[in-house]
């Protein structure tokens, strides 16, 4: 529904539609009743290819929740995915090898996303072992290897021989990038990819997923709670609270024209390091809407 | 890490001396000695008890007592032990066996029903297979070893099903090495299975624990998100690095596998270093004693290099200089 590619007839990546998940809260005492969390609360996005989503929010709306339901890596409690014209949320589990090739994700901590008893020759090479017909020889492998080592910018001679704890947190972001593009994927999502980095480092990871993009013609769906650190990089900003989409616009107009008091929230926070998002009077109505407000900006109203 | 391992030895040698003296310190801080039953027994005549006093050099201070000691020990030789009136070494030798093939088997048994039962029970956790393993293990941690030991000894009586203590059959000698081997078997089931469900119940929980923690890790999600086979993610990626903490505690199983088992051998009547140890101490026996804590000693420190060796294999991060 919302976030249009706008210049119309683009092509959608992926489309996630009123997506639900719930989970149960533990219930005590003499309330027999099961209570839910509405970790994500009726949410739909579109992101069209080659165009970068980010998905910003708080620690806990949900926005995690969403990234790895597109990836079906937990189920959903309602809704559908569909990726590149299919939908895949029903397909079983074992016939999902096709579409984890086209969707890669990058985790939030690259000290522990990486399996510590693994040298990098083997993280790499893990996934092309999957697909024998993409790279069956040992050279095919090995050149491909070089190739993504040398495209995320890791250039020491004996690194595919080393294990994960001889990397500083930069250098092993970077592997989880070069491992995440072994199968040319279409779309890379990256959960708070670079959050746990420096400042600098996360400047020139930024630069470095932009180079990336531009040549292996990747989507990416961004998440992650700061807006600053997506500014750069993000056509469409998406800000999620407490399970709902409420805002969503083109970055520059997210930036020039917040609507929703929660946006307002965050931007300020972005600038300010004092400034902490509280949502304090914040009202959402079970069936509050996102309603078009021009220019690919939308809404949450009601 | 040839080095290290050297080093290790190095260690090890002021340390046995220790555990040496302490043992020879703590037997001598008792008061009597053997021959003080002796003594009371009218046969022994007063030049006897001379004779021998002088022979083992009761007469002499401690410290000269223990130099003999430790000098014979360089040279391999335990001592004598007075109450089986034979060298230490020809009794330890074959109780030693005995206690080494209960404690291997209990171990074995231990390990081989532990390891798997944790993995199932955490792939499964908080579903019902998950709750009754973890009932079933409370119950079987709770119970003391030996009660255990007597309720099946006390099956094994009602139903005649299994042997009722002891190692051999009366006619063990004129069975076939083939038969041999299975009536020595049939003997150990009763002692391994009580030496073992208490274990399995820990082991089983703590298996179970370091699974569900590295099922957690990111590096699974990660392996999720490859594609890979959930087989593989399991069996490759988190039960690798579960398996972790367990291999320190397969060093010190290995250290326990020579003194873990007394109470049970002594209730089962298995011809175990446990048993002799407890008549040694109670007649004051010194040197089978002290020649058993030694034993403990090696075992215990082979158990814990063992332990290091194979973590620095298993594990990429732990390297040492």
């Amino acid at each position: 529904m919302p976030v249009e590619g706008g210049d119309g007839g683009v092509d959608v990546l992926l489309e996630l539609k009123n997506i639900k998940k719930f989970f149960p809260i533990k219930h005590g005492g003499t309330d027999k009743r099961q209570r839910f969390v509405r970790a994500v609360d009726d949410v739909s996005l579109d992101i069209a290819s080659g165009e970068n989503l980010s998905l910003v929010g708080e620690s806990g709306c949900g926005k995690t929740t969403l990234g790895r339901i597109a990836l079906r890596l937990i189920p959903a409690d309602g809704g559908s995915i569909v990726f590149n014209g299919e939908d895949i949320s029903r397909i079983p589990n074992r016939y999902l090898k096709e579409y984890r090739k086209n969707m890669q994700m990058v985790f939030q901590d690259p000290y522990s996303s990486l399996d510590p008893r693994f040298t990098v020759r083997h993280i790499l090479r893990e996934a092309m072992t999957l697909t024998m017909n993409a790279y069956p020889t040992e050279d095919a492998q090995r050149d491909r290897m070089a190739e993504l080592l040398e495209a995320v910018g890791l250039r020491q001679p004996d690194i595919l021989s080393r294990y994960p704890h001889e990397f500083s947190g930069g250098e092993r972001q970077r592997i989880a990038i070069a491992r995440a593009l072994v199968l040319n994927p279409r779309l890379l999502i990256l959960d708070e990819a670079v959050s746990s980095l420096d400042v600098i480092i996360q400047q020139q990871l930024i630069n470095l997923l932009a180079d990336l993009q531009q040549r292996y013609h990747l989507t990416y769906f961004f998440i992650s709670h700061n807006l600053r650190v997506v500014k750069k990089i993000s056509r469409k900003i998406a800000v999620m609270y407490q399970g709902k989409i409420v805002e969503a616009a083109p970055a520059e107009e997210i930036f020039r024209n917040p609507l929703h008091p929660y946006t307002k929230e965050l931007l300020a926070a972005a600038i300010d390091y004092k400034a902490i998002p509280h949502g304090r009077g914040i009202q959402m109505a079970p069936k509050a809407r996102l309603v078009d407000q021009g220019q690919g900006h939308f809404v949450l109203e009601g | 890490m040839l080095k290290y391992i050297l080093k290790r030895f190095l260690v090890a040698v002021p340390m046995l001396l220790g555990i040496a003296l302490l043992t020879f310190v703590l037997i001598r801080m008792t008061p009597g000695n053997y021959l003080d039953t002796v003594r009371l027994d009218p046969q022994f005549s007063q030049e006897t008890i001379a004779y021998y006093e002088k022979l083992y050099q009761f007469d002499k201070p401690l410290l000269v007592q223990y130099i003999q000691w430790i000098k014979n020990l360089l040279r391999l030789e335990l001592g004598y032990s007075f109450h089986y009136n034979v060298p230490v070494y020809r009794i330890i030798g074959s109780r030693l066996w005995n206690t080494f093939l209960l404690s291997l088997a209990g171990f074995l048994l231990t390990w081989v029903v532990a390891i798997p039962l944790g993995i199932w029970a955490a792939l499964h956790r908080n579903q019902f297979i998950d709750r009754c393993i973890q009932f079933f293990s409370y119950v079987c941690f709770s119970l003391p070893s030996f009660f255990l030991a007597m309720l099946f000894l006390f099956w094994a009586s009602q139903s005649g099903a299994l042997p009722l203590g002891g190692m051999y059959s009366p006619g063990f000698e004129s069975l076939k090495p083939w038969g041999q081997l299975t009536d020595i078997l049939r003997h150990l089931v009763i002692p391994a299975m009580a030496l073992s469900i208490g274990s399995i119940a820990w082991l089983q929980r703590i298996m179970r624990g370091n699974m569900l923690e590295v099922l957690g890790q990111q590096y699974i999600l990660t392996a999720r998100a490859k594609g890979l086979p959930e087989n593989r993610v399991i069996y490759l990626h988190a039960l690798r690095n579960a398996i972790n903490p367990l291999i320190t505690l397969l060093g010190y199983e290995f250290s326990s596998l020579l003194s873990g088992a007394a109470l049970i051998e002594i209730i089962c009547s298995w011809p175990g270093l446990g048993s002799l140890m407890l008549t040694a101490v109670r007649s004051k026996d010194i040197y089978l004693v002290m020649a058993s804590m030694l034993m403990g000693g090696v075992m215990f420190i082979v158990g814990n290099l063992l332990a290091d060796i194979g973590l620095a294999k298993a594990d990429p991060r732990i390297r040492y200089e």
